[in-house]
């Protein structure tokens, strides 16, 4: 059984289609990316995974159950941490509160957090974030920023861990250092989803690739097994 | 593909008036005119009645226009309820004006007094700014309770040469054949009918113009609108101090009415504010059909359940928030939008005419 | 001269009255971005409280406003979770009305059951004592306990938003409900914990309130122009900047109140115009509203 599954998701804002019945697996242990153009409804998709839109029960499933329609709070305590789009800290929290919140559902989960990511955890991926542990998060560089936002996800120590366009606004090498932390992450035996516009550095990491295109799928498959044709055609369409 | 064919041409128009609105348009003048002569037949109590119907409707349609179209939620209107009502008092005790005349002056001083106050208040947002406008009639009150010429904190009353100085007076105890203090209440009744159709008519004025438009935009998306070039601030500016002249006008007619006057009834949150939003929500908030309704529910309201005192209170502040959650559109929201209707039509159509069918496009 | 000096005195000490009145206004328009129309009311309905207590069980109002102190945190948490979280989200009108219905409830509620009669927390000798301190000049026993109180509880929430897990939550809650939802916070009970945190310091306020003067059900909406009052003088976003603000608009009070005793309350609206026009995010503001 996949460790995470869509089965005819769909989602709206307001009046509009945002998603138009996705079918979508994750197994355990697997990385899978997203890739598609600006509004092809990536963002809303992980957002549909995590609870900030609700969607039919059924239509997500983790390990099977039916979580579709749970509210964001509850989803995080079932493991399915969110790194949303624009890093979004807390800008009246500092880096190392930022990091402590993120703890806060498992924290209430039991007297302690199991699992594997701890502060010190996260500090051994991130050591920069340790250094400015106590400054307030606006004085950080994108960077670090998003360094911080992962970590804080990860303090929920989440079996899946969904990344929302982690490369958007950081320069290349930072780009780099960023992603160099994903192997210790999926060393911990969590499963990831990337939604990325950066092509080269989704299909570096993936064992799957979906495309979406207008809130449909239009691709999926191996990274090596898929044409610049094949993912031309999904990604802009015909 | 037919290259170089042009669709068929298209007109369009912009339309406000359905059927349903023409109609009620017709109905809406010959209620009028039943108004008007209404005290030919009507006994005192339901001339009484009627004045303090009108006037709370006006009031309601004033704080309507305020919170439910331009977005300003003032719970600071009685400033200039009490602020007519001391003008109109001050003009005729002691300026020897003509109540009449002294109307539409509380009027113009209202608006004066509006535009600083309202650069003072506009700093402020949201539920901020609803507070501001409390404290605010708060100093108004504050400040005219220290003129002892007009009573100091306890007020004053009018005299017989002034409240009888309404000209037409005599006219309608001679028509009529009824004595002063009856014809002192049609006079008041014809005013306030007079004040009302006023107030609705300016109020639906604005709407239907562009600052009408604007204000739909406003309401609906304030960061929008500014992007597109509506210059909020001069708009918001303009309706306040409008709502504020009709609202010391009816100000003045109320007290003209009454007759008696002290800085804590004229400047009565209760009275003022609290009833007004009342029927504003209970009726729907944004429409200027809700307010009528409300009007008439809140009269009926009043009239057999003010006895029940603090019990009465209870239940307009519980029938408000129920409302509020659970109709927040009001009553007459619940009856437009099932049956898809509107009264006074401000809002826009867009209708399409049917295309040219000779100018079909051939391949 | 000692009549100035005694009125600074006299001032500062209101304003930790006041200080008191807002500091539960500023707690909830930190945390949740709602503005309690009805605040000042709860602070009369908490003092109505006390009283209940303090005569039904035969208790100094300082010992019966220890046993309110969770009742009213439950009416709070009550209040909020069931009714008031309905009222929030982008439209500003529910939860203005619903407050204002509220005040109304609240206030006819209380001469429902109470009358319209005075009432005051009684506590003894420490009602009228005083600490002279030297050229003719003493200050009221009740008065300073009441400032020091009004410190102590800046500093308790200060602790409990800065030093603690629920005012990491409350911050992070503030900052973006969103994300804060993505942290597995509930912020239907953050809320509902922030209004109860409030009605504790509304319970404090009101104790001093009752014991400093007499009270009855319609005193509630002067309370709340006060409280409101003093958050903008000082500032949206700190709690320090409440304290101050409170205590300018005490001492504005008092001054008005030498010059003429009929302006006292003028003299504290007028300064808050004046602080508004001039400063309009106030003093010593903090958040990034």
């Amino acid at each position: 059984m996949p460790l995470l599954e869509t089965r005819n998701l769909t989602a709206f804002y307001g009046d509009f289609q945002a998603l138009y019945g996705i079918d979508m697996m994750l197994d355990k242990g697997e990385t899978v990316a997203i890739i598609g153009a600006n509004g092809a409804g990536k963002s809303t998709f992980l957002k549909a995974v995590a609870g900030l839109i609700r969607s039919a029960s059924d239509s997500v499933l983790l390990d099977g159950a039916p979580i579709g329609a749970k509210p964001a709070a509850e989803i995080v305590k079932l493991g399915i941490a969110l790194v949303p789009e624009g890093r979004r800290l807390f800008p009246s929290l500092t880096v190392e509160e930022n990091l402590l919140i993120g703890a806060h559902g498992r924290k209430m989960q039991g007297p302690k957090i199991i699992g594997p990511w701890t502060l010190d955890r996260v500090y051994s991926l991130f050591p920069i974030l340790k250094e400015r542990r106590s400054q307030a998060t606006p004085t950080l560089s994108g960077g670090q920023q998003q360094m911080a936002a992962i970590g804080r996800a990860l303090m929920s120590n989440p079996r899946i861990l969904l990344c929302d366009e982690i490369s958007l606004g950081l320069a290349p090498i930072i780009i780099a250092d960023v992603y160099a932390a994903l192997p210790q992450i999926k060393a911990e035996g969590t499963s990831v989803v990337l939604v990325e516009q950066d092509i080269v550095q989704a299909m570096k990491v993936s064992d799957r690739v979906y495309c979406f295109q207008e809130g449909q799928l239009s691709l999926t498959g191996r990274p090596r097994e898929l044409t610049r044709d094949q993912i031309h055609r999904a990604y802009f369409g015909s | 593909m037919n290259g170089g064919a042009a669709g068929p041409a298209q007109s369009y128009r912009i339309e406000t008036a359905g059927r349903v609105s023409r109609l009620v348009a017709v109905i809406g003048c010959v209620a009028l005119l039943g108004l008007v002569l209404l005290p030919l037949f009507a006994g005192r109590y339901m001339i009484q009645d009627l004045i303090f119907l009108f006037y709370m409707l006006a009031l309601a349609q004033c704080w309507n226009l305020l919170a439910g179209y331009t977005g300003l939620i003032s719970v600071g209107q009685q400033a200039f309820v009490g602020l007519g009502g001391y003008l109109l008092f001050g003009l005729t005790l002691l300026g020897g004006i003509n109540p009449l005349l002294a109307i539409p002056i509380a009027g113009l001083v209202s608006a004066a007094l509006a535009l600083p106050t309202a650069l003072i208040v506009f700093r402020l947002r949201g539920a901020y700014f609803a507070i501001g406008t409390w404290v605010v009639a708060e100093v108004y009150r504050l400040v005219f309770a220290q003129f002892k010429a007009l009573g100091g904190g306890t007020g004053t009353s009018l005299s017989p040469s002034v409240t009888s100085g309404v000209p037409g007076i005599e006219w309608i105890k001679a028509m009529l054949d009824v004595r002063t203090p009856a014809a002192r209440d049609i006079a008041s009744y014809w005013l306030a009918l007079a004040l009302m159709a006023a107030t609705v008519a300016l109020v639906y004025l604005i709407l239907r113009s562009r600052q009408g438009l604007a204000l739909g935009a406003i309401r609906d998306h304030e960061d929008a609108a500014a992007g597109l070039g509506v210059d909020i601030v001069r708009i918001k500016l303009v309706v306040y101090v409008a709502v504020a002249a009709m609202t010391g006008m009816i100000g003045a007619l109320i007290y003209l009415q009454k007759a008696r006057i002290s800085p804590d009834a004229a400047f009565s949150v209760l009275d003022w504010t609290a009833y007004v939003i009342f029927i504003t929500v209970i009726g729907g908030i944004g429409t200027m059909e809700g307010p009528a309704i409300g009007a008439i529910i809140f009269y009926l309201m009043q009239r057999y359940l003010a006895d029940f005192g603090a019990w009465y209170l209870i239940l307009l502040g519980t029938l408000g928030i129920l409302v509020m959650l659970l109709a927040p559109k009001g009553l007459w929201g619940l009856v437009a939008e099932r049956y898809d209707l509107t009264l006074f039509p401000t809002r826009r159509r867009l209708v399409i005419e049917a295309a040219d069918s000779k100018r079909d496009a051939r391949s | 001269m000692t009549g100035w000096i005694d009125a600074l005195i006299q001032g500062v000490l209101l304003g930790g009255l006041y200080a008191l009145f807002a500091a539960g206004l500023s707690l909830i328009f930190g945390v949740m971005r709602l503005v309690n129309l009805a605040h000042g009311d709860l602070i009369v309905l908490a003092a109505f409280v006390i009283l209940v207590v303090a005569e039904r069980l035969g208790l100094d109002p300082f010992v019966a406003v220890v046993i309110a102190l969770p009742i009213l945190f439950v009416i709070g948490f009550a209040l909020q979770y069931v009714l008031l979280n309905r009222t929030l989200g982008r439209d500003l009108l529910p939860p203005l009305l619903v407050t204002f219905g509220l005040s109304i409830i609240i206030q006819n509620g209380l001469l429902q059951i109470f009358s319209a009669d005075s009432e005051r927390l009684r506590s003894g000798a420490i009602e009228t004592a005083s600490l002279p301190l030297g050229g003719g000049i003493a200050v009221g026993v009740v008065p300073l306990l009441t400032l020091l109180s009004a410190i102590a509880v800046v500093v308790m929430l200060n602790l409990i938003f800065y030093r603690t897990p629920i005012g990491r939550a409350f911050r992070a809650t503030s900052d973006d409900l969103e994300v804060a939802q993505l942290m597995g916070i509930d912020h239907r009970q953050i809320f509902a914990s922030a209004m109860g945190l409030a009605f504790v310091v509304a319970a404090i306020a009101a104790l001093y309130l009752g014991l400093r003067a007499n009270f009855d059900p319609t005193i509630g909406p002067a309370r709340l122009l006060y409280a409101f009052e003093a958050v903008i003088i000082g500032g949206l976003g700190s709690f320090w900047g409440t304290l101050a603000g409170g205590v300018i608009l005490g001492l504005a009070q008092t001054i008005g109140a030498r010059i003429d005793p009929e302006w006292q309350i003028l003299s504290g609206h007028l300064a808050f115009l004046a602080v508004l026009v001039m400063r309009p995010r106030g003093l010593f503001p903090r958040a990034l509203d």
